[in-house]
């Protein structure tokens, strides 16, 4: 999958605007990023790869790419 | 024909003061009462009176079986009682309840100290204890009382659980030659211990009422005689262990998803449902949701969810319905069930 894809579920899995996501866009200043946006990425990533993600490491994620480095394997 | 074990009914018992989301946008400035709804899935919830303890609750529960006449106390061979939440440290709360309902003294008795996975667990025992010569006639019960755990500004557990009792009525049935009750799969992990626990209180960390050294303060919300949860930790724990739970239950029952009419899950919560209904692909209308106003019951959710499905005649006799239970411990259990 690639990463534009990815970042565009995200956006879905967050409420957020279509394409307000860059890959450096801090975690900390998009609203929806609480822990019920927390447990949604994780979701998504569950969804999408099969992959359930720990939530540690979720938790030193500081943007989107953060979040791309955690399925990376998956990317194209 | 052999008799199996068969539940006959299933009441509950919650307790009258309600906590709603209007009271927890007040408390919470943060929230809204629309987005802890559309967080949580829950609209109120219960919680007991400070006098009103688990045995309370699952004594009224109860009481709700006998009223409906189907069986008097004297006819009582077996009590479980599953909670968290016990009237004291010791004795058991099944014996206070087997006084308080005025059951023989020859009653088989005990409590189960499980949570979320309690009322799988209890009915797969009840079923073995029945089947296996000691008695023909169950009465098992569920109570809690977690509220009474709370630090009322923890964010992380207040707008999600209540408080509530069931009783199931649990009897040896000859009518047809199935069994009503089973296939079970079980699991544990108590590498999970740690995110959903109460830390001091009991005997490996006596607790501020015992703590020379001062560190323990009741006025601090993360004070280990609390209830805490890492919500994340039991996410992903669920995700991993449910469909491989399910897995197992349909392996050992030689059954798919086609075959269950109805799964209940534990109502832990109904974003979490959600996710889990479509990872497992089981259609909304075999998926049941009650939690709404009553939040987290904690054992108590699955028999609340079937009895008011029942009720409204969503589930029904002849039904073959699919429980999980997974949660504190961690601990997990699945079964089928014929009603």
């Amino acid at each position: 999958m690639k990463r534009e894809e990815v970042i565009t579920e995200i956006e879905t899995a967050l409420n957020a605007e279509p394409n307000s996501l860059t890959v450096l866009r801090k975690l900390k200043e998009i609203e929806t990023y609480d822990s019920v946006g927390q447990l949604s990425v994780i979701a998504l990533f569950d969804a999408l790869f099969d992959t359930v993600i720990e939530p540690k490491d979720l938790a030193e994620c500081k943007t989107i790419s953060d979040l791309l480095n955690l399925v990376k394997d998956n990317l194209s | 024909m052999n008799r199996k074990a068969r539940i006959r009914k299933i009441s509950t018992f919650l307790p009258e003061q309600r906590l709603t989301n209007d009271e927890l946008a007040n408390r919470f400035e943060k929230w809204t009462s629309e987005n802890i709804f559309q967080k949580t899935g829950i609209k109120e919830r219960r919680f007991s009176k400070e006098t009103e303890t688990a045995s309370d609750l699952a004594v009224e529960a109860a009481q709700k079986i006998f009223d409906s006449g189907i069986v008097k106390p004297s006819d009582i061979d077996i009590l479980v009682m599953c909670t968290q939440s016990p009237d004291y440290i010791l004795p058991s709360t099944s014996c206070l309840v087997q006084n308080r309902l005025g059951l023989p003294t020859t009653t088989l008795t005990f409590d189960i100290t499980l949570g979320c996975s309690g009322y799988v667990y209890g009915l797969s025992i009840v079923k073995s204890l029945l089947e296996n010569g000691n008695g023909s006639k169950a009465l098992f019960l569920t109570g809690d009382t977690y509220t009474k755990y709370f630090h009322s500004m923890d964010e992380r557990v207040v707008p999600l659980f209540g408080d509530g009792a069931t009783a199931t009525y649990i009897e040896l049935d000859d009518s047809k030659d199935i069994d009503w009750m089973g296939p079970f799969v079980y699991g544990t992990d108590g590498k999970g211990a740690c995110n959903l626990r109460i830390e001091a209180g009991a005997c490996r960390m006596p607790g501020y009422l015992a703590d020379p050294s001062g560190k323990s303060d009741p006025k601090k919300s993360d004070a280990p005689e609390y209830l805490h949860m890492n919500g994340p930790e039991i996410f992903t724990f669920s995700l991993r262990t449910v469909p491989e739970t399910l897995k197992r239950l349909f392996e050992k029952s030689s059954c798919t998803i086609d075959d269950i009419d109805m799964f209940v899950f534990h109502q832990a919560n109904e974003y979490m449902l959600e996710v889990l209904r479509k990872k497992l692909n089981i259609p909304k209308e075999k998926f049941l949701i009650e939690m709404t106003d009553v939040g987290n019951t904690v054992s108590s959710t699955i028999p609340i969810a079937m009895e008011r499905a029942i009720a409204k005649s969503t589930i029904h006799e002849g039904m073959k319905i699919g429980i999980v239970g997974f949660g504190v411990g961690y601990s997990w259990a699945a079964g089928l069930l014929v009603l």
